[in-house]
């Protein structure tokens, strides 16, 4: 048995005009501003809104976050030096303190109300060949949501930053200022602590899993026995 | 060769809670390509190991995002609008900064320090120098004082008549007093003294 292949893609892409579009807002470019908001909005709303489990609290977040850029990006242009990776880790790090002030205020209920399931949508696509597996997935996402709230701050930006945004583990440690192999130990056990968080949904999908091997078989030895 | 490869080749042998970590590092896209080879090799033999792979593998499917997330037009506004409205009135510190801050008025402050705190240095030594002078001319210019002399008093408070000493002490003085004036103006003059200025008693009318 081979694992199927399912890995965390990269979803960050580091481009080194970042850096440059900062410095022109620094100037008051408006274009450069916009440019850089059609870049970055769809992915850091989407942190955001798995950081904070609904969509309003992003879109507060993130016209939060872009203010801060407008404001900080004076002092960006005096650091000019550092590489371009920079600039990337530099907003990041704009929405981990925002996530973080967030979590701090609603540190006694971290279980949200009506926390938002992002990640898959209402109904099964078109694509989707088993509805079953679609749903019971909908339902490990929404559980996962809930779970992942209940891990602690650290490692669960981590968890974000590596799952939703696919930074390297070399790119959040310069995010959260940490060495590499911190990031690497808080992802770890945030995925250990939402696989005991979760072991309930893990039986029942193991069963779902069993229950469509054996139809799979079962169908299989139905078509074999006809050609016999 | 690695660890995992020394535990293929049938060397060291590894835990499986070590090999589920590789498993958690091969999701995450960051273990090695020798040392996922190695891993493939192990899941290949542990079925337990596989099963754990196929739970994680699923746990992080079922959490990673695959919605588009879009951003609503009028945030851009909002914050297009800010950036237009701090451009027409830059804040009180950004103008604060632009003034103080180029090198033309911050190079003039510090040479405006430095001339203050020369100056005040100078100042210092100049008045040391004057305060010298005054204390060595000091003596001479208290004993011809005429007014050093004050009224003696007995011991029920009334002034005592000043006493002939101290009338010819002050009538001294003041003789000494021109005396030193003529001599510093170069005119030596002889100036009239009491008769009995030092108590000696009047000088016989004839000998």
């Amino acid at each position: 048995m081979s694992m199927r292949g399912f890995t965390i893609s990269r979803r960050a892409q580091i481009r080194s005009d970042d850096a440059e579009l900062i410095r022109e807002i620094a100037h008051g470019s408006e274009a450069a501003f916009s440019a850089l908001f059609q870049r970055w909005s769809p992915r850091l709303g989407r942190f955001l809104q798995q950081a904070t489990g609904s969509r309003e609290s992003a879109e507060d977040l993130l016209q939060e976050a872009f203010l801060r850029i407008l404001r900080a990006a004076p002092r960006f242009r005096a650091r000019q030096s550092r590489p371009a990776p920079a600039a990337s880790a530099w907003i990041y790090r704009i929405c981990a303190n925002l996530a973080y002030s967030h979590w701090r205020r609603r540190k006694a209920s971290p279980v949200l109300d009506g926390w938002e399931v992002g990640a898959l949508p209402e109904r099964p696509t078109p694509e989707a060949a088993d509805p079953e597996r679609w749903r019971l997935r909908r339902a490990i996402a929404a559980e996962a949501r809930a779970a992942l709230a209940r891990i602690p701050r650290n490692q669960r930006l981590v968890f974000l930053l590596k799952v939703d945004q696919g930074l390297t583990y070399e790119e959040i440690s310069t995010v959260m200022g940490s060495p590499v192999g911190t990031a690497k130990s808080r992802f770890h056990h945030a995925v250990r602590k939402l696989q005991d968080l979760m072991r309930a949904w893990d039986e029942s999908a193991d069963s779902s899993d069993a229950r469509r091997d054996d139809a799979r078989r079962t169908r299989r030895s139905g078509r074999n026995s006809d050609v016999l | 060769m690695t660890l995992g490869g020394l535990v293929a080749a049938g060397g060291i042998p590894m835990s499986c809670d070590s090999w589920r970590r590789k498993i958690i590092d091969r999701i995450a896209d960051e273990l090695p390509e020798r040392e996922a080879i190695e891993l493939e090799q192990h899941l290949a033999d542990c079925a337990d190991c596989a099963a754990e792979a196929q739970r994680l593998e699923r746990l992080l499917e079922a959490t990673a995002p695959r919605e588009e997330w879009i951003a609503d037009a009028r945030i851009e506004d909002r914050l297009l609008r800010h950036m237009r409205s701090n451009r027409a009135r830059p804040s009180l510190l950004v103008r604060w900064r632009a003034a103080w801050l180029r090198p033309l008025p911050a190079y003039s402050l510090i040479v405006l320090g430095v001339i203050a705190i020369a100056g005040g240095f100078w100042l210092g030594q100049l008045s040391e120098t004057g305060s010298g002078a005054r204390r060595i001319a000091a003596p001479g210019g208290a004993a011809t004082s005429p007014q050093a002399v004050s009224p003696a008093m007995d011991p029920a408070g009334h002034a005592l008549p000043p006493s002939r000493e101290a009338d010819e002490g002050a009538s001294c003085a003041t003789a000494l007093s021109d005396r030193s004036r003529a001599s510093r103006h170069g005119d030596l003059r002889f100036v009239a003294v009491p008769s009995d200025a030092f108590g000696w008693g009047s000088a016989p009318d004839s000998l």
